[in-house]
């Protein structure tokens, strides 16, 4: 099928709770491609399902305002018709990979929509075949789709999108819930969409998806919306970037790191000269220091030419200790000889490919699991689910932190910003409030160790400082944090180091496993499936602190000083981090 | 979602002159789309959903049970009846979210579906009889308030009729006819439906709707009329 | 499903009633199930029951052992009819001196029904056994006029079912996660039936969000009421037809053999 064309005519949609976005009034044309960038709850995803026809079909709202489809085979009204209607017209790519396959056999999911587009039962064997092919899927054909990963599942959900042959192609943040090899995975697959498909991508982690290609690397068009969903801005990316770059960012969205460095020139020309110092190796005395953790961590050290470094502070309290511990689930270990150990005061991050055993290290770690060889010992253990609604328990917002803490509920509610909820269930929060709430819920009940898994995932930039803060204030508190996180980025902001578990096995990194030492090497993250953004690379070859630039770059509204070459721990801590932000009240 | 919707909003409504108004021109006024008389997509999932998650829920729950009929003796039996109404969970609930007829037996049906085909009952297809009864027991007092009112009476009585409707087939096909303690099975059971069935599905609704998952169903329409959204599913 | 299971299920399927078509193969497990609800004679139904047996053993690729293994849950249920039975009808006292009354009916009709049990048992057994989810309901549809949309809502039900104990294993993590005392060993490590509740909670709210998305992706695939084709068709042979009038012919036999 040709290319769609997209007309809206002042096109506003309402959700019962009062949220709307619009009215937009626009045209895409047949084989354009559409980049839709705004800050959580601004109801992006909405616009993208009303152009799939699920509203108010599938999402109750009100809708005013008109909204068509042309294709090669008439006029389609989606707001109308619902999805039945734009079905033929138009291919969906949603966020959530389990969803996004509905068959339990792979192949039976790219059957449906060919037979439901009354293709001849010979001829649908081979097109099968042939788009599982077209998005490197094609061994997956006769799998279960519950023993997919992310990525795999949602180039399944791409390959029957476009086995329709659609004339329009919607990406609601395809890759929100994938890990780095995921996304490289799914963005290889979108090469195959044809030129004249009409594209409309939203998406909020920007760098990932253009994998360093920076702005080039995007849809050509954007379309931005501000936090109530007005439209804020329609154009050239480019330009869009450049004019409204600084109030995307202060509504709290990922912008391309390229965008991010525009709007502090006194960084990017310090990037550009990189005069403080070009050894990266000279930026790592500002890289926090700890003392040596297990005989491990020491012998990787050493092989790497480097004597660990003790000066400064003494070593804090081990908090949580494991020694050789094998551990897993009915007969095969899934960790094997793992030796760690938690410190107060520090963020340790460990990073690993899916399947590496890190979900199951939480569990340990947390006491759910017993070792089948050596032991764990230390302090009762918090533990932050991935999922944050897995975590709730009670009935309201404010029940459930005092259930750890009931004394000091209300003042924790206060400083989430959450108080005016306290009396709503916990599930009825956005995603950035719930996982806000989950964290505070499980630190209420004052554990020493935090562990957290994949803290800031699939969260918008301000939801995700403000996690890190909370990690981060937790950490100066005493507790000794551990998270699981496949974003450098995040790691390089917030860690203190971090340990690789490849295949069951918990590796220390050369050089401490410093954000720095991982920026410096690669092929250390990649054995992790991670890449190196470039903006850390840059910010190390210019010879600045990592943690403390980021931070700059997390609130440039609020914190316009450039951290010098070299600072102090402590300087970093005080850092303001997205201050006054307040997600629930304003809304 | 056939019929006439009227929007009610009235700045809702002028501004709706302008362009779509919601779902409710289904009738095929704009776009030529034949009305739709089956249910919609996302209620025949959601039934079927309920159905899956109350027969794992019951598959979980199932040690509870045989715990329970241990622990009575000779009198394991009559165990079955106390646990009754959790069987019948899924036709009110349904009933509330969707508020169409015959979604209770409909979601009953579906239910006992998954658990023949899906998880093997030993019932088996016999089960689909029973579901209907079921089903149909639920629904009876919804049906009798137009599918407009959703009080704990009516779920009690949703219970009641569940459970009694369904226990005389199930006393043809158990033998239960003729034996001492057929009174007390009836009487067991009736309660079970009343307090498991009826009163525990409107407290598990309940419980739902205020944590916001249900806001797209006819539940959520008829809880905020005045939230812009003029529309009732019906 | 581990290996194991995998690997008989499939077996059953690939089997010669695993090939019938499962609609007629559906009607004709309803109308066994039904006849022998109007049965209660203890001879009738014993003989119904071995000649299901037999069948089974016969066409469906299930192991002797797999077959009595499966009927272990019916056999205890169907002692506890007998027991019930024998205690709670009135008639002949057996065993006067007793402090309760056993009745001679009470154990007749309680052996009755107890093999009414057993024979709609393993003809529920066989059918789960043999029949594969995705081509019952491709059968439904086109020898039944089922629906494709329920039809199909059912099979992404089956895929959601699948996910169901992953996320029951977490959710009872994050309760055991947040008890004031830190829970150790198995026994401790046993959910109460307030967390039992608050997990099946979680979960339904989890399924009903999925749901949505579900209802969102089988429609946006085309999915609806109108005509459709079917990549692989599920026939209806003269084998279905030799096999009904099988069936058939045996439920005749076994009720006149019982009457005589």
């Amino acid at each position: 099928m040709q290319g769609a064309e997209l007309r809206a005519r002042e096109l506003e949609i309402v959700l019962p709770g009062g949220d709307g976005v619009g009215p937009w009034s626009g045209t895409i044309e047949p084989g354009e491609a559409v980049l839709i960038i705004a800050p959580s709850g601004a109801g992006k995803s909405t616009l993208l399902r009303a152009l799939a026809g699920a509203i108010p079909q599938h999402v109750r709202a009100h809708v005013t305002g008109s909204l068509e489809i042309f294709t090669a085979g008439g006029r389609i009204d989606p707001v109308a018709g619902g999805v039945a209607a734009t079905a033929g017209a138009v291919g969906f790519v949603g966020q959530d990979p389990a969803a996004g396959v509905a068959m339990r056999i792979v192949a039976d999911e790219i059957a449906l929509p060919l037979e439901s587009r009354g293709v001849a039962p010979a001829l649908i064997g081979q097109a099968i075949t042939l788009a599982l092919g077209a998005v490197g899927a094609a061994h997956l054909q006769d799998r279960d789709a519950a023993a997919l990963s992310g990525g795999e599942l949602q180039r399944v959900a791409l390959a029957a999108a476009l086995v329709a042959e659609p004339g329009v192609l919607l990406l609601d943040e395809p890759t929100a819930m994938l890990d780095g090899e995921g996304i490289a995975a799914v963005r290889e697959a979108l090469r195959v969409v044809p030129a004249d498909v009409t594209t409309i991508l939203v998406e909020h982690r920007l760098d990932e998806w253009t994998a360093g290609e920076g702005v080039e690397g995007l849809p050509s068009r954007t379309i931005a919306l501000d936090r109530s969903g007005r439209v804020r801005a329609d154009g050239p990316t480019d330009l869009v970037l450049r004019e409204h770059g600084r109030a995307l960012l202060e509504e709290g969205c990922w912008v391309p790191a390229q965008t991010e460095l525009a709007l502090l020139p006194e960084l990017a020309r310090r990037l550009e000269e990189g005069t403080a110092a070009l050894d990266p190796a000279a930026s790592r005395d500002s890289a926090p220091l700890h003392g040596p953790v297990g005989a491990g961590r020491v012998a990787a050290a050493s092989e790497a030419g480097e004597v660990p470094r003790t000066q400064g502070a003494p070593a804090a309290e081990v908090m949580l200790q494991a020694r050789a511990v094998t551990a897993g689930w009915g007969e095969t270990p899934v960790l094997q000889g793992v030796d760690l150990e938690l410190r107060a005061g520090e963020i340790t991050a460990v990073i690993g490919r899916n399947g590496a055993g890190k979900s199951t290290l939480l569990t340990l770690l947390a006491g759910l699991l017993d070792p089948w060889e050596g032991e764990v010992s230390g302090e009762r253990t918090g533990l932050a689910f991935q999922n944050p609604e897995h975590q709730f328990l009670m009935p309201t917002v404010i029940e459930e932190i005092a259930l750890g803490d009931p004394a000091g509920a209300g003042e924790a509610l206060e400083r989430l910003g959450l108080a005016d909820l306290a009396g709503r269930s916990p599930f009825s929060l956005s995603g950035g409030q719930k996982r806000r709430l989950s964290l505070a819920a499980m630190l209420a009940h004052g554990r020493r160790v935090l562990l957290a898994d994949e803290p800031t995932f699939g969260l918008d930039r301000a939801s995700t400082h403000e996690v890190l803060a909370m990690l981060r204030e937790a950490a100066d508190g005493g507790a000794a944090v551990l998270m699981t996180c496949h974003d450098l980025r995040t790691i390089a902001q917030c860690a203190d180091r971090a340990l690789l578990l490849e295949n069951g096995r918990l590796h220390a990194l050369p050089r401490g496993g410093t954000p720095e030492a991982l920026t410096a090497d690669p092929s250390i993250p990649a054995r992790a499936g991670m890449s190196v953004p470039p903006l850390l690379t840059r910010i190390l070859g210019a010879g600045l602190p990592l943690r403390e630039t980021l931070f700059a770059l997390a609130s440039p509204g609020v914190a316009p000083e450039i951290p010098g070459p070299v600072s102090s721990r402590d300087g970093a801590a005080e850092l303001p981090v997205a201050k006054g932000r307040r997600e629930g009240a304003a809304r | 979602m056939s019929g006439a919707q009227e929007p009610t909003g009235s700045t809702a409504s002028e501004k709706a002159a302008t362009g779509a108004m919601s779902a409710a021109e289904g009738t095929g006024a704009r776009g030529g789309v034949p009305a739709r008389r089956g249910l919609a997509m996302k209620d025949i999932v959601l039934m079927v959903v309920l159905g899956v998650v109350f027969g794992f829920l019951y598959w979980v729950f199932v040690q509870a049970w045989t715990a329970l009929a241990i622990a009575m003796g000779p009198l394991g039996d009559l165990s079955q009846h106390i646990l009754f109404g959790t069987w019948l969970l899924v036709a009110p609930i349904a009933l509330a979210i969707i508020r169409r007829p015959f979604v209770g037996i409909i979601a009953e049906i579906l239910a006992a579906v998954v658990e023949v085909v899906f998880l093997g009952s030993p019932v088996g297809p016999l089960l689909l009889l029973a579901a209907f009864l079921q089903g149909l027991g639920c629904e009876i007092p919804f049906a009798l308030g137009r599918y407009r009112r959703w009080g704990w009476m009516r779920f009690a009585v949703s219970g009641l009729l569940g459970a009694t409707l369904v226990f005389f087939w199930t006393s043809l096909r158990l033998g239960w006819y003729g034996q001492d303690i057929w009174m007390l099975r009836l009487v067991i059971q009736a309660l079970s439906g009343i307090v498991l069935g009826g009163l525990l599905a409107k407290v598990i609704v309940d419980a739902l709707a205020r944590t916001g998952v249900l806001v797209n169903f006819a539940i959520g329409a008829d809880a905020d009329p005045a939230a812009g959204t003029p529309r009732r599913e019906r | 499903m581990n290996g194991a299971a995998a690997s008989r299920a499939l077996a059953g399927r690939d089997s010669w009633l695993g090939q019938r078509c499962p609609t007629v193969l559906l009607a004709l497990l309803v109308l066994v199930s039904a006849v022998s609800v109007l049965i209660l004679d203890i001879r009738t139904l014993g003989i119904l029951y071995g000649a299901l047996v037999v069948g089974v053993l016969a066409t469906a690729r299930i192991g002797v052992r797999r077959l009595l293994l499966a009927q272990i849950p019916f056999a205890g249920f169907g002692l506890g009819v007998v027991m019930v039975n024998a205690l709670s009808r009135p008639g002949t006292e057996l065993w006067p001196h007793l402090p309760v009354r056993v009745s001679a009916e009470g154990i007749a009709i309680g052996i009755a029904l107890a093999l009414r049990t057993l024979v709609i048992g393993v003809g529920a057994v066989a059918f789960t056994h043999v029949t594969e989810p995705k081509r019952l309901m491709m059968s439904l549809i086109r020898h039944a006029h089922v629906s494709p949309c329920y039809a199909y809502a059912l099979l992404a039900g089956h895929r959601l079912l699948d996910t169901l104990p992953a996320q029951w294993r977490t959710l009872a993590q994050a309760r055991l996660i947040r008890r004031a005392n830190a829970p150790r060993g198995k026994q401790g490590r046993r959910l109460t039936l307030r967390e039992h509740a608050s997990c099946a909670f979680a979960l339904l709210v989890g399924a009903i969000r999925s749901s949505e998305r579900i209802a969102f992706t089988l429609e946006s695939r085309g999915l609806a009421q109108g005509p459709r084709t079917m990549w692989k068709p599920v026939t209806c042979t003269w084998r279905d037809g030799a096999m009904a009038v099988a069936v058939l012919g045996a439920m005749a036999a076994v009720v006149v053999l019982g009457r005589g």
